[in-house]
């Protein structure tokens, strides 16, 4: 009797083991990686974030059932990203994403206090075992917007910067080379210290001063303006003034500037898909990432009517060299503002140089706000 | 059948009672609206505020972090309320917050370096809370001025000044301030260990919360003193309640209106520090953030009363860290949280509004409603 029960019980106890045995593999097929997204402003910010949102989008779609995905919106102050990016690595996230520069203290801090969490950051410099960052060569589509607006003979463009970082520097930099090569091959005459003229937002967006000082630049006879802020305003108020404009971040004729011959975006799909599945396939390292056309990580937005066939097709071949991986958007011999050669022939800028770059090109009329 | 009116009529009713139909009605009303939030963007009510309270008290962490921020809002708050029992509205506690921080960030990153400084060390946290105090109330005092000289509306004058404030602020740390090793973005340097406030759970990672509350509490004592037991008090809040009774008592009403802005310009600019100096311990992108705003919130919601306050400060920071839960477990957009802060205002104004007015249906005398039809 009783070692009939005995035996009953080990019976049952054999079938749970075996059961236990036979579970996990079917739970690691269902473990999905957790990845989280802190992100600036609100996805529809139609700039910086949105383009962000549009590679959480991406990844989702690319890695389908392998990805859980959560993001919180407005982390604008640091001491709220600090907090939002705690949250996500006491929750068990596997990979916490910082999606601009003031997320990096914060997230260097947690990184150190959450070794099995990994972090990416996107556009500072501060690495630990577990934190690496990334960023796309935007100077790439800057380049070749300048070198498109070039070629169709633009020569007094007026550009609409936003806050005097590196990204901004390096981005007005590219579009005057850029500029300046398509001029050349154009043949069209040009003052060589002044084709790109920058007047300051001070912010990343301002929809009224956007729009004023897109006006006074339309006014002051400038034949293009650039937009860099995040929203498509001044693009849209080159429009209504008739001026020709060239878009940035998101496309924004998109955002109803028709006129637009083409805008520089962002595109993270590519860059994130890349990250997350480093971590699902346990490849992942701290890397510092910097992808331009050869990765995908930057783009060109549809080019508008006003662009010339065989302008389109120069500037399609040139894109096509950057997606081999040839970069020339920073490629000797570069003058600064005073005619100091920055960068001899034959050499090109460093990513070091351009990441943390203050100094403008000739050509640019204007100067760092200090 | 004769037409029914809406009559709105003072409420005599006792302080407490008042209290309790404003705070009552202020949170039936925020809940309300916030249901109304919640509703449109399609998601469920009830899971909503349970995230909401999940989010806020679901962990010691969360509560902790309730705690890191009702330090600012009790001070910005305090500010607000102040000014408000005067019968003055500071509208530019934002600014004050971003003076005083920059005060503080001065004397972290020029006077308190090692070997800079001709004091003992532990002088350098005092120095740049004083400097914050003096700074934020220094940016209130061309205001206070205008407005007890010149009767210029201090609304105005506090307003414009924050804009003023925060573009100061960005030139000084993209350019002169801007930290050399920063690889060319901007922002300060790192302050060093000697000014910043000290953590109250140093031995606990990641636990946030510094001395800069304690700070926080025991100044909303001391104001509750000064205005309920001093004689300044006394004069103040009648030059709040009868600018005319004042003048008659022989009041120097100029100096107490001077006196008091400056005084809530100082409790913002403290704000500022304690973020700056506890929290986040460099000038960057984010330091104004809209915690003094929230202060207008805190100090309504508490109903101008300063001991109040912290209560008031520490709700709007459970509902400021609890929205997090919105976005991350419902999906809610970020700015849900702002949605639900503004439902929190506009409940606490309605609460006040109905605490100190009845509304009655009245049926209309025979004669009136003949009127009535007649001049429709």
């Amino acid at each position: 009797m009783r070692l009939k029960r005995f035996s009953a019980l080990s019976l049952v106890l054999l079938s749970l083991c075996l059961l236990a045995v036979g579970a996990p593999p079917a739970q690691a097929a269902a473990k999905k990686v957790r990845v989280a997204f802190v992100l600036l402003e609100s996805i529809n910010d139609q700039g910086w974030t949105t383009a962000h949102h549009d590679g959480i989008e991406y990844m989702k779609k690319q890695l389908g059932d392998k990805v859980e995905v959560s993001f919180t919106e407005n982390a604008l102050s640091p001491a709220d990203a600090e907090r939002v990016i705690r949250n996500y690595a006491r929750q068990g996230y596997d990979l916490v994403f910082g999606t601009t520069f003031t997320h990096m203290e914060p997230m260097f801090k947690v990184a150190g206090e959450f070794p099995q969490v990994k972090f990416m950051h996107c556009s500072g410099f501060k690495t630990r075992p577990n934190m690496g960052t990334y960023m796309v060569r935007i100077e790439q589509g800057e380049y070749l917007a300048g070198y498109l607006a070039g070629l169709m003979g633009y020569r007094n463009v007026g550009t609409v910067a936003t806050q005097p970082i590196p990204e901004v520097v390096r981005g007005i930099n590219a579009f005057t080379l850029g500029l300046v090569r398509g001029l050349t091959e154009s043949k069209t005459s040009f003052d060589a210290g002044k084709v790109n003229t920058i007047v300051w937002l001070k912010s990343w967006r301002d929809a009224v001063n956007e729009t004023t000082l897109a006006e006074v630049l339309a006014a002051k006879k400038h034949d293009l303006i650039r937009q860099m802020a995040d929203t498509a305003d001044s693009s849209k108020a080159a429009c209504m003034k008739g001026v020709a404009a060239v878009g940035y971040g998101t496309d924004a004729a998109k955002y109803g500037a028709s006129c637009a011959l083409t805008s520089t975006t962002f595109v993270w799909g590519p860059v994130y898909a890349g990250i997350v599945n480093r971590v699902i396939a346990g490849t992942w390292k701290n890397d510092e990432l910097f992808t331009g056309f050869e990765g995908g990580g930057v783009g060109l937005a549809p080019f508008g009517k006003a662009v010339p066939k065989a302008v389109a097709g120069k500037v399609l071949a040139l894109k096509a060299r950057m997606a081999k991986g040839e970069d020339m958007s920073f490629a000797g011999p570069i003058a600064d503002q005073a005619g100091v050669l920055r960068v001899k022939k034959g050499d090109k800028a460093s990513d070091k140089e351009l990441l943390s770059m203050r100094w403008f090109v000739k050509g640019v009329s204007g100067s760092l706000p200090e | 059948m004769r037409p029914v009116r809406l009559v709105l009529e003072p409420r005599q009713a006792s302080g407490a009672w008042r209290a309790a139909i404003s705070l009552l009605s202020a949170l039936a009303l925020a809940g309300l609206l916030g249901s109304l939030v919640f509703a449109l963007a399609g998601v469920d009510v009830g899971a909503a505020w349970r995230a909401l309270a999940q989010g806020a008290f679901g962990s010691s962490y969360s509560l902790g972090e309730i705690l890191v921020k009702a330090a600012p809002l009790i001070l910005t708050g305090l500010a607000v309320a102040l000014c408000c029992r005067l019968n003055l509205w500071n509208v530019g506690a934002e600014g004050q917050f971003v003076l005083g921080a920059l005060a503080a960030g001065y004397v972290g990153l020029f006077l308190a370096p090692a070997g800079a400084q001709p004091w003992p060390a532990h002088f350098a946290l005092p120095l740049a809370l004083a400097a914050a105090a003096l700074g934020g109330g220094a940016w209130a005092l061309a205001p206070a001025l205008l407005k007890a000289r010149l009767g210029v509306s201090e609304i105005l004058s506090t307003l414009l000044l924050n804009y003023v404030a925060v573009l100061f602020m960005e030139h000084l740390f993209y350019g002169p301030w801007r930290d050399p090793a920063g690889q060319g973005f901007p922002g300060t340097a790192e302050l060093p260990e000697a000014v910043r406030l000290p953590l109250v759970m140093p031995w606990l990672p990641g636990a946030r919360v510094h001395w800069g509350l304690a700070l926080a509490l025991a100044l909303a004592l001391a104001l509750w003193f000064l205005l309920a037991r001093t004689r300044w008090g006394f004069r103040a809040r009648v030059l709040g309640q009868s600018p005319r009774a004042a003048a008659y008592a022989g009041f120097h009403s100029a100096r107490i209106t001077v006196t008091a802005l400056c005084l809530s310009g100082a409790l913002a600019g403290l704000a500022g520090a304690g973020e700056l100096l506890g929290v986040q311990h460099r000038i960057q992108d984010g330091l104004a953030s809209g915690l003094g705003f929230a202060g207008i919130v805190v100090a309504f919601l508490a109903r101008l009363n300063l001991l109040a306050v912290p209560l008031a400060a520490l709700f709007l920071g459970a509902l400021l860290v609890g929205a997090d839960q919105l976005q991350t477990g419902l999906r809610l957009p970020g700015a849900a949280a702002l949605a639900l802060e503004a439902a929190l205002l506009f409940g606490a104004l309605l609460g006040e509004f109905l605490a100190a007015n009845r509304i009655r249906l009245v049926r209309a005398p025979a004669g009136e409603a003949g009127e009535a039809r007649h001049a429709s």
